[in-house]
């Protein structure tokens, strides 16, 4: 090999490094805030946990750097379990590699509906390098967008193409919607408010809870239902931003909840602290209905192979889907609390690949 | 030091991508040229002209490595056009521009339909990531996918994600399906077989003929079409592939083929070079109403600045789109006979912002 050739390799693989290391740093933080959090409540990481953590991450994930989030969960569950997946992983190998080349299309939410020609998407209109598209594709105006929106609803949300965990998000009133200057904002997409189920709204007063519903469609195989869990909000918000809202893991079995909801920063919660509404032994209602449709849905798009699905249900049973996400569907309250939910689908290999 | 150092690298970087994405479009110009001026041999370059071209590249389009083509273009024409679109910048600094990080999509076969949910689109399955789909979305299996395909016709095409210009394409009855191993094919998608009108059956005898028409969607404006021509088929290919086929630009105010075409070598002709039929100043069919389809289902997609849509019209008159593309759409001969086709877009100024690709 020419030095030339070594020095270029040697190059690359610092390079790798370094971005591997700027992609772990802000996982490793949070990670050390929840660890010293659990310890604060008398649950610390045990050394033969982080030890087995260590371990398990340099020799089945192929690194040490995979470590953090196995030793984090196990400080929740007070034991450490194989088979986990660390949310690190799971960002910087496993979705690269399964969803390939078109794991950032979910980010374009004015092509949601395009992709999974689906109704529970409540899209009304769309806003598309300034041109207006009706729900259906044809050319429309501002005026006839605000009678869509407004002749039915009392308010919309505007949901901005690369927004995620709820930023990005504007809930606009008809008067709001008069005096908004859309050319600021770039392309985006109006939808229709949800009315939540009775029981989701005791849970979640105010905003919508969300059911996170994770499938996995494995190559010749249909689409399964592998992870859940369900955002709750506090009371003043108008929809679920990640940052505030309160997760309840949900078996994927049942729809059955977690007896406890964690904070983002994984303080637990046996009821909704402004509610007072306890969670154990509670199931969602028409939780089948909704894995159904995900799973359907995603075995009409096989080209991606993990989806997280964030559903909302109906007093009536209707399913909605507020909107799919295709580029790293975080995990980790579940994995912690119930997984590992992602066992012999050879995942914990594709680091060698 | 460390971060001029850096700088540097990338600088470096940057010029060698762009000279080796210069060198891939500008491979063929050399010949080109030449085969130009054995049969135009009044329309070779002087020094002076070339150096002019040479100039207008770097002052307009920002770099004398975009001359090329251009110099092309002036052999086939006899005079330089202001305007003209040499291949490398329009795939270096153009599609990046107008189509963005959504622009491979167009390469992803199996996606078409999701975007275009248009009936004009012959697709009957697909084979995704080992799935098995009906075009309605519905699962199936091999043999159900066998049984609807070949019942309804002897031969289809099936078309691979991630190909362009032929490449990809096969096609197969039911016994070659049967002995097909689908998993070393990747995702794919199966479209019936178009039986051509009766023009195109005449013009293009030897396989149907691909009709170019390229839309152009500026930000708040309709779209709009900008280019079009037509690719006809050859014999020995069931399917124009790469540069085996004749090309002759489409004025696209009245749909008629232009005076002269081009052989895959840039050899001018008027006639069909197998069959001898005349290929100048063809009426395309239905060539109107392509065009408005072209343009609304741009309308549809305006993720897209730029879209070419390969065309074609049936026996029954039918409007069939047999692809769209959204990565680099060629126009080299029709941009020589009849162009500029790109003029008073703007497009000159796109190397001027400071990350064209964004």
């Amino acid at each position: 090999m020419s030095f030339i050739k070594s020095l270029k390799q040697t190059f690359r693989a610092s390079r790798q490094r370094r971005w591997n290391r700027q992609y772990d740093r802000s996982h490793i933080t949070r990670v050390e805030k929840g660890l010293q959090v659990l310890a604060s409540q008398g649950r610390p990481l045990s050394a033969m946990d982080a030890r087995k953590s260590e371990e398990y991450a340099q020799e089945v994930l192929g690194s040490v750097d995979f470590a953090p989030w196995l030793k984090l969960y196990s400080a929740y569950r007070g034991e450490f379990f194989e088979g986990w997946i660390p949310d690190n992983y799971l960002g910087r190998v496993i979705c690269p590699s399964i969803n390939g080349d078109l794991r950032g299309l979910s980010l374009y939410k004015t092509l949601s509906k395009r992709l999974l020609r689906t109704d529970a998407l409540p899209d009304i209109a769309y806003r598309i390098k300034g041109t207006w598209l009706s729900e259906d594709r044809s050319g429309t105006t501002l005026s006839e967008v605000k009678s869509a929106c407004f002749d039915r609803y009392p308010y919309v949300f505007l949901k901005k193409n690369f927004s995620f965990q709820g930023n990005g998000i504007i809930k606009l009133s008809a008067e709001a919607f008069s005096s908004f200057d859309f050319g600021q904002v770039g392309d985006f997409v109006i939808q229709a408010p949800i009315f939540q189920h009775s029981f989701l709204e005791e849970i979640s007063p105010g905003a919508v809870a969300t059911l996170r519903i994770t499938t996995v469609k494995a190559f010749q195989k249909r689409a399964e239902t592998r992870l859940c869990g369900l955002r709750i909000g506090r009371k003043g918000m108008e929809y679920i931003e990640t940052k505030g809202a309160i997760r309840i893991p949900v078996w994927p079995e049942d729809g059955k909840l977690y007896p406890l909801a964690i904070t983002s920063d994984w303080h637990n919660l046996e009821s909704h602290p402004d509610t007072g509404v306890a969670f154990e032994g509670k199931t969602i209602p028409f939780f089948k209905e909704a894995t159904q449709l995900c799973e359907s849905l995603h075995d009409r798009f096989p080209h991606i192979q993990l989806i997280g699905w964030d559903a909302a249900i109906t007093d009536d049973g209707t399913v909605k889907l507020m909107e799919w996400n295709t580029d790293e569907p975080g995990i980790v309250y579940s994995e912690s609390s119930i997984g590992p939910h992602f066992k012999g689908l050879g995942w914990e290999n594709l680091w060698k690949k | 030091m460390i971060s001029i150092l850096k700088k540097l690298y990338r600088q470096n970087q940057e010029k060698r991508r762009n000279q080796a994405t210069d060198a891939y479009y500008n491979r063929s110009a050399p010949q080109a040229y030449q085969t130009l001026i054995k049969q135009l041999p009044d329309h070779a370059l002087s020094p002076k002209q070339e150096k002019e071209i040479e100039t207008y590249a770097a002052d307009v389009l920002g770099s004398a490595s975009f001359s090329p083509w251009l110099k092309v273009f002036t052999a086939c024409r006899g005079e330089f056009v202001e305007g003209w679109m040499p291949l490398d910048y329009w795939a270096r600094i153009v599609c990046p521009t107008l189509n963005g990080p959504l622009q491979p999509l167009g390469k992803i076969k199996t996606l078409t339909q999701k975007f275009l949910n248009s009936e004009a689109l012959p697709d009957l399955a697909y084979y995704v990531h080992g799935s098995w789909l009906l075009a309605s979305g519905e699962k199936s299996s091999q043999e159900g996918v066998r049984k609807a395909v070949f019942e309804a016709y002897p031969f289809v095409f099936l078309k691979q994600d991630n190909t362009s210009r032929g490449g990809g394409v096969m096609k197969i009855d039911a016994d070659q399906f049967s002995k097909l191993n689908f998993d070393q094919l990747g995702n794919f998608v199966i479209q019936s077989p178009i039986e051509p009108h009766e023009v195109f059956q005449r013009l293009s005898p030897a396989s149907v003929p691909s009709l170019r028409v390229t839309t152009y969607k500026a930000p708040l404006k309709e779209a709009k079409v900008v280019q079009s021509g037509i690719r006809l088929g050859l014999a020995g290919t069931p399917f124009t592939y790469e540069d085996h086929c004749i090309r002759i630009a489409i004025r696209i105010q009245d749909g008629y083929t232009h005076d002269f075409g081009f052989s895959g070598d840039w050899e001018i002709l008027t006639r069909h070079s197998e069959t001898g039929t005349p290929i100048n100043s063809v009426k395309i069919p239905k060539y109107h109403e392509i065009q408005k389809l072209c343009e609304k289902l741009h309308d549809q997609n305006p993720h897209f600045g730029l879209i070419a849509w390969d065309m074609t019209v049936d026996k029954n008159d039918q409007i069939k789109i047999m692809e769209w593309n959204t990565v680099t759409p060629a126009f080299n001969m029709d941009e020589a006979a009849i162009g500029p086709h790109f003029k008073g877009l703007g497009f000159e100024d796109f190397w001027k912002r400071k990350n064209p690709r964004r």
